[in-house]
């Protein structure tokens, strides 16, 4: 089920209607048989409720025995186990047919005349987060900063709760799990402040990403009529897109969630805003950030291997360059999980993954040097006109990277950036091929004024946010005022928004997770 | 706490009234289809179902110029004849038109290969009702490739039409108080190839089931309401197949006791050339129209009992629209339009 | 040890790892007051600590910790 979809509206509609009827004890049964519900929807078979099942109940019975176990190496045997168990099945389902690529490649290399036919698996929707969840949960478990669930039922819930199958955030149990199971009474400012919240994310992803995609697919989709300078606002463009697509995604889910009375972690804080790649991360998909941070990064940083590493490099390279060392092997490893996590293919390796980590790595090491130099020169990093150069420098940096992110495959990545690279200073002077670029281009004046407009109230709405909650404020102000702002939030997304027949569904983009 | 229910339910009012002004302003309903609901009641007396064909053929506002009677177009381009009964039941329930003509030219069409989005032009301009609901069933129903689920972007047209908002400044529908009361007309000529040889066919070929079942369905409709109809396949080129089906969608009205004509085979209708008379091989043009229209709009007044309003003031559009379409021929051809009657009917 | 004692030593500790000589931590000392010290020096900070007490923090402490009082509190129940 789509998020900007009439159904998912009518569901969530009537899920909330009942939960807030049903006693608080057993409201958590409505959540449960809503996600059950969610989960397989249009996608009801054997094999994906066989899929379902192998994770619940191993994750179910190994957190119970972990618990049993604690601090011992059973424990550990169990975690080892319910891990390898969740893994398998999302390498198998999601991932299989990156090793079949990975292979037709060495075949290729070794001109081995065999290349392996690529599969199709059909998962349930959410595979990519509850996967992730579910192994947090068994190790948190094991760490003990969290308690086994011991109703199956319960633990079910926390498998599947529907909000977040379709985007995340990657919740942790011991902080959501309570929020879960335990009964919220109906407040009407808390469904207000909700339903304000889902406006907002309906109205970045109908009126900003939809459209913005409906460009960004017309000149990628059709390089060779296009030049640089559509090419480079397409690379932008694109970047937009996914943060609109995805940020709102997550404001219908906490809005939702809000509704219900269930707090759940922040996953977008003003990325745009942030000075370097480094701290962009700490702003963009937050959880993910936080999931790898917890459960990889540290456990190898500390890991004895690592430290190991870490002596032998402080004795080679000295301190301030040896520890670096072992962290910067850590982040690359790191990095490339992430990377794969948003999909089985080296376009998102890279894009997401490995050019992320040379941003942060050149950041570290340029990072120090470019300080001296500044120093000497006497610039000031201090000031609105270095910043407002960091903030563009980060946003084309991950843009790039984004180009990537979007190819259909490295040839085509590589085409993209050629494309841009290539100043053909003569197209400009072209009329005919500009005006055949501007019809293709896939918006129209209007839709081309809509998006600069909105676009502008984003932007706006995020230099507001930066100093005060802005929905709060909003909805401080006296009713009339509230209220024609939210008409008219509501009706530019009615009329406006890229929805219904007439448009091009292009599906979310973190759904296929 | 009941100030908090007093506000939503408010609110919901508000959203409410805003959403159907909104929807009036905004979203245009693709044909003039949607006029027939604010006609005023008991004003229509011809209604003429058909695609383009009606509302190219039969000058509706020459024939209210020479008899009287008004005739309202509840046609759209390429409508599939599936629509007839459902216009029908809303031309009955609005209206109380003395006579339909159905215009037999989709009759032979494929319900699956052809349909395509068009029949939104028609099903968007009818208003919201079960009527309407079921009529977008029963023309999705013979679509195969079209989900269930995607059926509600049929029903709210402003799923569709909600980003018309850019044509608001290019419409000819708002404002324009539906040209000639629905007729359109082109002076082009466009010679078929097989002129000389447009005998019509004698053959009868079986219409597909489908469209037999639509056909016999409207006749049933008809004849449970009693009401007055006339078929009519319209004068223009068809090919040979077409024509059979035709035939046989003939016998079948005929079978049933309803009135029937094929212009292509009327003797009355023989001053139509077809090297001059046509727009392209499927219409006439305006001055095949004319010659159409001086036959049957007196073929209707004098087969069936239609008023006279000529001297009522309440139908004065009518003639301010023909007097706009006198004025516009001229413009447009260069010719004066009375001259052109004057030749026709001395001929 | 004393807490006091504990406090003087973790100064050496933050100190050396971030090559600052002017650190003093306190209880309520975060990451956010000591410049330098973000999620990748923490492991780092973390395993200074554990060298310098002979202790070895799980990761749930790791994760948890909100503070330099927290950590104190950690490493006083480890050593006694």
């Amino acid at each position: 089920m789509n998020l900007t979809t009439l159904t998912f509206l009518v569901f969530c509609f009537i899920t909330i209607l009942i939960y807030f009827v049903i006693p608080k004890k057993f409201q958590w049964v409505v959540l449960l048989i809503s996600s059950i519900i969610f989960l397989f929807y249009d996608n009801l078979h054997i094999s994906t409720v066989i899929q379902a099942l192998l994770i619940l109940i191993p994750s179910y019975i190994i957190g119970i025995q972990i618990e049993k176990n604690s601090n011992t190496k059973k424990g550990k045997i169990f975690l080892i186990a319910g891990t390898l168990i969740i893994l398998a099945q999302l390498f198998y389902l999601k991932y299989t047919n990156l090793f079949l690529a990975t292979f037709n490649h060495i075949f290729n290399l070794f001109k081995i005349d065999y290349q392996f036919d690529f599969v199709y698996r059909n998962s349930l929707i959410g595979i990519s987060y509850y996967s992730l969840i579910m192994i947090s949960y068994l190790v948190d478990i094991y760490r003990g900063t969290c308690n086994a669930q011991k109703n199956i039922f319960k633990c079910a819930l926390f498998m599947s709760y529907f909000p977040i199958l379709t985007s995340g955030p990657f919740i942790r149990y011991g902080s959501v799990g309570k929020e879960l199971y335990e009964g919220h009474k109906f407040n009407y400012d808390r469904m207000v402040r909700g339903l304000v919240r889902i406006l907002w994310g309906v109205f970045k992803i109908l009126v900003i990403s939809q459209r913005l995609g409906m460009f960004v697919d017309s000149v990628y989709g059709n390089l060779e009529l296009f030049n640089f300078i559509f090419t480079f606002a397409a690379m932008i463009a694109f970047t937009l897109q996914l943060y609109t697509n995805f940020s709102g995604s997550i404001d219908v889910i906490m809005g939702i969630s809000e509704i219900i009375g269930i707090k759940l972690p922040e996953n977008f804080t003003l990325p745009f805003f942030s000075k370097t790649v480094t701290e962009l991360w700490r702003n963009w998909h937050i959880t993910l950030g936080a999931w790898l941070k917890d459960y990889i990064f540290y456990p190898l940083l500390k890991s004895d291997f690592m430290q190991k590493l870490n002596k032998k490099c402080q004795k080679r390279f000295g301190k301030k360059v040896g520890k670096k060392i072992p962290m910067y092997l850590s982040m690359l490893i790191m990095w490339i999980i992430i990377g794969a996590w948003h999909g089985g293919a080296y376009t998102f390796i890279i894009g997401s993954g490995i050019l992320q980590f040379v941003y942060m790595f050149l950041e570290d090491t340029l990072g120090q040097i470019s300080d001296k130099i500044n120093k000497k020169l006497g610039i000031r990093k201090d000031v609105f006109s270095y910043k407002l150069y960091q903030v563009i420098r980060t946003f084309l940096l991950f843009s790039f990277a984004m180009i990537f992110f979007r190819a259909s495959s490295l040839t085509n990545a590589f085409e993209i950036i050629k494309n841009i690279f290539i100043i053909n200073l003569g197209t400009l002077m072209n009329k005919d091929a500009l005006l055949n670029m501007i019809t293709n281009m896939g918006l129209d004046i209007y839709d081309f004024a809509i998006l600069f407009v909105s676009l502008i109230i984003l932007f706006i709405m995020q230099l507001l946010a930066r100093k005060r909650d802005v929905r709060e404020k909003l909805l401080e102000q006296n009713i009339i005022f509230r209220w024609v702002i939210l008409y008219i939030l509501i009706f530019t997304i009615i009329i406006f928004g890229c929805y219904g027949a007439g448009y091009d569904a292009t599906a979310f983009i973190y759904r296929q997770f | 706490m009941k100030k908090n229910i007093a506000k939503v339910v408010v609110f919901l009012l508000i959203f409410i009234i805003l959403f159907l002004c909104i929807n009036k302003i905004l979203w245009i309903a693709p044909s003039p289809i949607s006029y027939f609901y604010n006609e005023p009641k008991e004003t229509i007396d011809v209604v003429y179902i058909g695609s383009s064909n009606a509302y190219m053929h039969f000058n509706s506002v020459l024939a209210y110029d020479l008899y009287g009677y008004t005739t309202f177009f509840l046609s759209t381009e390429a409508q599939t004849f599936a629509l007839a009964k459902y216009l029908m039941i809303d031309a009955e329930k609005y209206q109380n038109p003395s006579l339909y003509v159905i215009d037999l030219g989709k009759v032979a069409d494929d319900m699956d290969s052809y349909l395509g989005e068009e029949f939104r032009k028609t099903t968007d301009s009818m208003k919201f009702s079960k009527n309407r609901i079921n009529a977008i069933n029963e023309v999705l129903s013979y679509k195969e490739d079209i989900d269930k689920k995607d059926y509600i972007n049929y029903y709210f047209s402003f799923l569709m039409y909600h980003n018309k908002w850019k044509d608001i400044s290019k419409s000819n529908i708002i404002g324009s108080k539906n040209l000639y009361k629905g007729y359109y007309f082109s002076k082009l000529t466009d010679k078929i190839e097989s002129h000389d040889t447009y005998i019509w066919s004698k053959d009868i070929i079986q219409l597909p089931e489908e469209n037999k079942m639509i056909l016999l369905n409207l006749i049933k409709y008809i004849k449970e309401n009693n009401l007055n109809v006339i078929f009519v396949v319209p004068e223009r080129y068809f090919d040979e197949t077409f024509q059979a089906k035709i035939n046989d969608a003939v016998n079948i009205i005929e079978n049933n006791n309803l009135k029937v004509i094929n212009c292509n085979t009327l003797e009355e209708l023989n001053n139509i050339d077809f090297n001059i008379d046509l727009q392209n091989a499927h219409h006439l043009n305006v001055y095949g129209s004319t010659k159409y229209t001086l036959w049957f709009s007196k073929y209707l007044k004098e087969n069936y009992n239609l008023p006279d309003h000529r001297n009522d003031v309440r139908y004065s559009s009518w003639d301010s629209e023909y007097k706009r379409f006198k004025d516009n021929f001229k413009k447009i051809t260069d010719k004066n339009f009375d001259d052109l009657l004057l030749e026709y009917t001395n001929n | 040890m004393e807490r006091e004692e504990i406090f003087e030593r973790l100064n050496g500790v933050f100190r050396d790892v971030f090559d600052d000589d002017s650190i003093v931590v306190t209880e309520t000392t975060t990451a956010k007051d000591i410049e330098d010290w973000d999620s990748l020096e923490h492991i780092n900070l973390v395993v200074a600590v554990e060298q310098e007490f002979g202790i070895k923090f799980n990761m749930g402490e790791v994760t948890t910790m909100k503070n330099v009082g927290d950590m104190v509190d950690i490493i006083i129940s480890r050593i006694s």
